[in-house]
């Protein structure tokens, strides 16, 4: 047997499609149980998310992690359940659920690699035409003493969450006065007063510096941090300052005799359109508090064309690639005549319907694989009665 | 002999005479509710829950949920059920305050509010009256635990909160028709008493009835009165309108005045509808009227029979006008069928002639007895799984209640199809078993249901406010839970039967429920993967993701992946029989994981279903489950080691030989 054949052989065998099956059972239930503790973003980074899983309780394990044991899977189930399996009228099910797993796959696969998510929220009568993230950070630079639109310089996320312990980048740009400086990020965090009583690890800045705090099991409540340093390139000048994504107004400083903004936000995504909130409604079962409906009628603004539309929980809008949910309101205690915010989930996922399908296609290899043996099963049940009556 | 026989028949005759007598002088309120009156007061609506119901179902859980049953004995020995004990709490209080309907589950609840009462066991039931001297302290303990987080409460401290509310719920009865009981100062200013004389009269109705002459009167007078008067006229309304006020705050309990006007969705308390009077509707001032016609004739059952007719005829009218009362009559014969406990009774009937058809296998009636009522069971819980469809026009599965009496409804039609085609009586044998289980497990539920949501048929949160998505996601993966349940019990068959020896030699009994298994799961595995992807695709249609990690979802895929690995294992020949049953049986507790314990996990979308107890119940499950799989392994390893080599079975014949 040659090695090829026996790389496959054990590619495609039970035996590995048992130990994959049974990892990713361990895995899910570990991190299920994982995120009543830390939160579901941890227990997705550790679990979900990685090439191998170093747990130390409640049961001490080294695990092959959820990328690892889901690409091994799909390798598995390609090799062994559509090229190696035995092609025959019994096997047509098995292969045609087997293709639905493999859609179902890549289907999480596009999502992972070529997604984006976040969320839009606008009060009664905003306008925007961009959504921003849930987790993903950016630095924005523009120049601020320009009048009207404005051209932004962007720093996107991964050029930002490794600048920790101590590690430091640079950015320039032929169009800019400056070279910037960005240190020390910070994923939850808060600028305080530095005093005696505590170690700052950000630079102080006007008497403030970013203290660190342990990262929200909701990671959407972190608020990031991190410090600036930008160097007149003509003069030398430098100014320092501390960024914090909460803050109202950016950071400034003048370089080339213009004045320079910048800030640290959560990731947007420009929209082919931008939305408009016309009116937010939330119904309550009669006599209660609890919600029945969530709608929000918005319009849908394109090319000076106005469209009215309503999203409503289980009925989203669907237009250029993106897709906008009815996800929260607020503020909660509003009177009767306070303005209401409506926040809607909006994501581009190119593999939008692929579940759909792929769930579609496993049912019907399903049916094929079963139907047949049920049939059989009730035929010789039959035969073995109508047997013993004979002999009877 | 004679002496002694005349002697208890003039201690009989004593009892009998007396019986009626304690009975009137115990219960004040004469006689027992006649048949008419029930039947009218339990089909009026009320609105409550979010929905509007009869009266009938919100007696029944609001008694379940303090008393945890539907009927109770009163001192005087007379048997109450739901509406009864509603129309005591409403119209003699006294009498409602003297009935044990509070369930005490720990004695230690009562020590930590300072009550005693001697000759009572640890979990038992007192009246409000006994709780009364606790009241207090009761109350100051509610509101503390009522400030702490849910999962920092001890178990005293839970039941605290339990019996604070409802001792808070049952008071709210009590005083539900106090405005028909108020006593307005009516005679307090010369304008009031030139329209409502000087006479009180109790209730509001007449006050209501007259308002609009008062203000004529007010009015035609205003000019003419002297300072002084006219802030003793203001002083006087003050304070009637303060009476007023107080009296329908008091009365707070139901929503039963169905709002006159179509596009009013919520039923009005007493206080709205002394409002909508107040403004000149003309159908709340009716239906006041009624009620306070009832209190005034609560000692005449004959014209508190036909004043309740009247006012059931006002309410349902207009409940009608508003397409709101045509499914009153249903349900209140849906709980008077009560399908669940007579298909509860069916099962145990089937089971104890399926008993003793193991004990005369010949006897072919038994048999026949055991299909009738299996057969009849399961009709029964399909009857009212259907019922609670039309009453809500759902399908069959929107809540954790639902998911019992649906997999138990599939459950045993499975198994009777299945008994169909084989005819071994293996199927036959487990459908008893299986549907008395469930029905067992949705009554004790019912409580827990009755507690935290005061109904089994609860409005729904908006995001699974769609029927397609109840229709097709919830009841594909709650056919999953069925089938991996049913397989379940399958493979502890196949294993406890081995280690107990359960017809021993008997091969094909074997095989055949390992034939049973593989199918099951095979069965189980098409529900679990389509209900679990098409669960994906309502988040993904819902909420922008298909899938969120979260803790429901995760159940759902560990029974896919714990299903697709016994059929791999048996495929790949690393299951046959014996570890078949095994897997089956612990894929038994991952169907319970995903079914009840993630809901507890407190975490995630779907933690809608926290429900106290359950923990501890799914904890015995998993320990039982586990202990089964190892035994029947130690089993096995026992019964290999008690074959002799061939070697030892040659010495044992040569040693009388030698």
């Amino acid at each position: 047997m040659t090695l090829v054949r026996r790389l496959l052989n054990g590619l495609g065998s039970f035996g590995l499609a048992c130990l994959l099956l049974l990892d990713l059972f361990l895995l899910t239930w570990f991190g299920t149980l994982y995120q009543v503790e830390h939160g579901l973003h941890e227990a997705q980074k550790l679990y979900f998310e990685s090439w191998f899983v170093v747990q130390s309780s409640p049961v001490p394990l080294v695990l092959p992690g959820g990328l690892l044991c889901m690409g091994l899977l799909a390798l598995n189930l390609f090799v062994g359940g559509m090229v190696r399996i035995q092609k025959s009228k019994r096997t047509v099910g098995v292969m045609v659920v087997h293709l639905g797993i493999a859609l179902m796959l890549a289907s999480g696969f596009v999502k992972l690699n070529h997604s984006d998510d976040g969320h839009l929220t606008l009060y009664e009568g905003e306008a925007s035409n961009e959504f921003q993230s849930y987790f993903l950070w950016e630095v924005a630079l523009w120049d601020a003493s320009q009048k009207g639109p404005v051209e932004e310089h962007l720093i996107p996320h991964e050029q930002l969450i490794d600048l920790t312990e101590g590690k430091r980048r640079s950015f320039t740009s032929s169009t800019l006065p400056f070279e910037l400086e960005l240190a020390g990020f910070l994923r939850n965090c808060q600028p305080m007063p530095k005093g005696p009583m505590w170690e700052a690890e950000s630079p102080v800045v006007a008497g403030y510096a970013l203290e660190q705090g342990s990262e929200d099991k909701e990671a959407e409540r972190n608020l990031a941090g991190l410090t600036l340093r930008a160097r007149d390139r003509a003069t030398g000048a430098l100014h320092e300052d501390l960024l914090w994504s909460v803050e109202r107004h950016p950071a400034t400083f003048e370089s080339g005799g213009k004045t320079w903004a910048v800030s640290l936000r959560h990731t947007r995504y420009p929209m082919p359109f931008t939305i408009r909130l016309e009116d937010f409604r939330k119904e309550d079962h009669p006599g209660m508090s609890m919600a029945r409906s969530f709608e929000s009628d918005v319009f849908k603004i394109e090319d000076g064309r106005e469209q009215k539309v309503r999203i409503q929980m289980n009925e989203p809008l669907r237009d250029g690639g993106l897709v906008l949910f009815q996800s929260s309101w607020g503020p909660s205690n509003a009177g009767p005549k306070d303005a209401l915010f409506s926040t809607f989930s909006v994501v581009r996922n190119p593999s939008d319907h692929w579940p759909l399908y792929s769930c579609i296609v496993i049912g019907i290899g399903l049916l094929l694989a079963f139907v047949p043996k049920l049939l059989k099963f009730v035929r010789a049940q039959d035969s073995a009665r109508a047997k013993l009556e004979t002999s009877a | 002999m004679n002496v002694s026989r005349s002697r208890w028949l003039v201690l009989f005759l004593t009892l009998a005479f007396l019986a009626p007598l304690a009975d009137a002088q115990g219960s004040g309120r004469g006689k027992r509710w006649s048949a008419r009156t029930l039947e009218l007061f339990e089909r009026m609506p009320v609105q409550d829950g979010g929905r509007v119901k009869p009266l009938d179902t919100f007696a029944q859980f609001r008694l379940l949920r303090l008393n945890a049953k539907r009927r109770f004995t009163a001192p005087d020995g007379e048997k109450l059920g739901p509406t009864p004990w509603l129309l005591d709490c409403f119209f003699f209080p006294e009498l409602a305050r003297s009935y044990r309907t509070f369930l005490v589950r720990d004695s230690a609840v009562l020590e930590a509010i300072g009550v005693r009462v001697e000759g009572r066991k640890k979990s038992d039931r007192y009246s409000y009256d006994e709780l009364a001297p606790g009241r207090e302290k009761l109350f100051a303990e509610g509101g503390r635990i009522h400030a702490m987080e849910e999962k920092l409460r001890n178990g005293t401290e839970t039941q605290l909160y339990a019996l604070a509310l409802n001792v808070r719920d049952f008071e709210d009865l009590t005083h539900a028709l106090d405005f028909t009981r108020a006593e307005l100062p009516t005679g307090a200013s010369e304008g009031l008493r030139s329209v409502f004389g000087t006479e009180a009269k109790p209730g509001v109705a007449h006050f209501l009835g007259l308002l609009p002459k008062l203000m004529a009167e007010l009015e035609a007078r205003g000019e003419a009165m002297s300072a002084a008067e006219r802030e003793a006229e203001r002083v006087a309304l003050v304070a009637l309108n303060d009476e007023l006020d107080a009296a329908g705050r008091r009365s707070s309990a139901l929503a039963v005045f169905p709002p006159a006007k179509l596009e009013v969705e919520e039923w009005r308390f007493a206080l709205g509808a002394f409002e909508d009077a107040y403004a000149g509707a003309p159908e709340p001032l009716q239906l006041l009227t009624g009620w306070e016609a009832l209190e005034r004739a609560k000692d005449d059952p004959a014209a508190f029979e036909a004043e309740l007719a009247k006012l059931h005829g006002a309410v349902s009218g207009i409940a009608e006008r508003r397409g709101e009362y045509a499914k009153i009559p249903l349900e209140v014969g849906f709980y008077r069928w009560d399908f669940f406990t007579r298909a509860l009774v069916s099962f145990l009937a089937a089971f104890v002639l399926l008993c003793a058809s193991w004990l005369a296998p010949r006897t072919r009636w038994l048999v026949k007895g055991v299909w009738a009522l299996s057969v009849l069971g399961t009709l029964l819980v399909v009857a009212g799984v259907t019922v609670r469809c039309i009453l809500r026009d759902r399908p069959p599965v929107s809540t954790l209640y639902e998911t019992i009496l649906f997999i138990t409804g599939c459950c045993a039609i499975v198994l009777l199809v299945t008994e169909g085609i084989q005819r071994q009586r293996i199927a036959l044998a487990l459908t008893p078993v299986l549907g008395a289980a469930g029905m067992f497990l949705a009554m004790k539920y019912e409580l827990k249901e009755a507690a935290l949501a005061g109904d089994t048929m609860p409005s729904l949160v908006a995001v699974l406010d769609t029927n397609f998505w109840l229709a097709t996601h919830v009841t594909t993966v709650t056919l999953g839970y069925a089938a991996g349940l049913l397989a379940a019990v399958l493979g502890n068959l196949w294993l406890i039967g081995k280690m107990t020896g359960l017809k021993k030699g008997d091969k094909e009994f074997y095989r055949t429920v390992s034939r049973m298994t593989y199918g099951v799961v095979c069965f189980g595995l098409l529900f679990s993967v389509v209900g679990t992807i098409l669960g994906g695709v309502w988040a993904n249609y819902s909420w922008g993701r298909f899938w969120g990690w979260d803790p429901k979802e995760n159940g759902a895929l560990l029974i896919c992946i714990a299903e697709l690995l016994i059929l791999h294992a048996r495929m790949g020949g690393y299951a046959r029989e014996h570890g078949l049953a095994a897997l089956a049986s612990l894929n038994g507790l991952v169907v319970a994981f995903s079914w009840w314990h993630v809901n507890n996990l407190g975490v995630g979308l779907h933690a809608y279903g926290k429900t106290e107890g359950v923990l501890r119940a799914l904890y015995t499950y998993y320990g039982i489950g586990i202990l089964i799989v190892l035994g029947s392994f130690l089993w096995r390893l026992g019964a290999r080691q008690a074959v002799p080599a061939p070697g030892e079975r040659l010495s044992a014949r040569q040693t009388p030989a030698s």
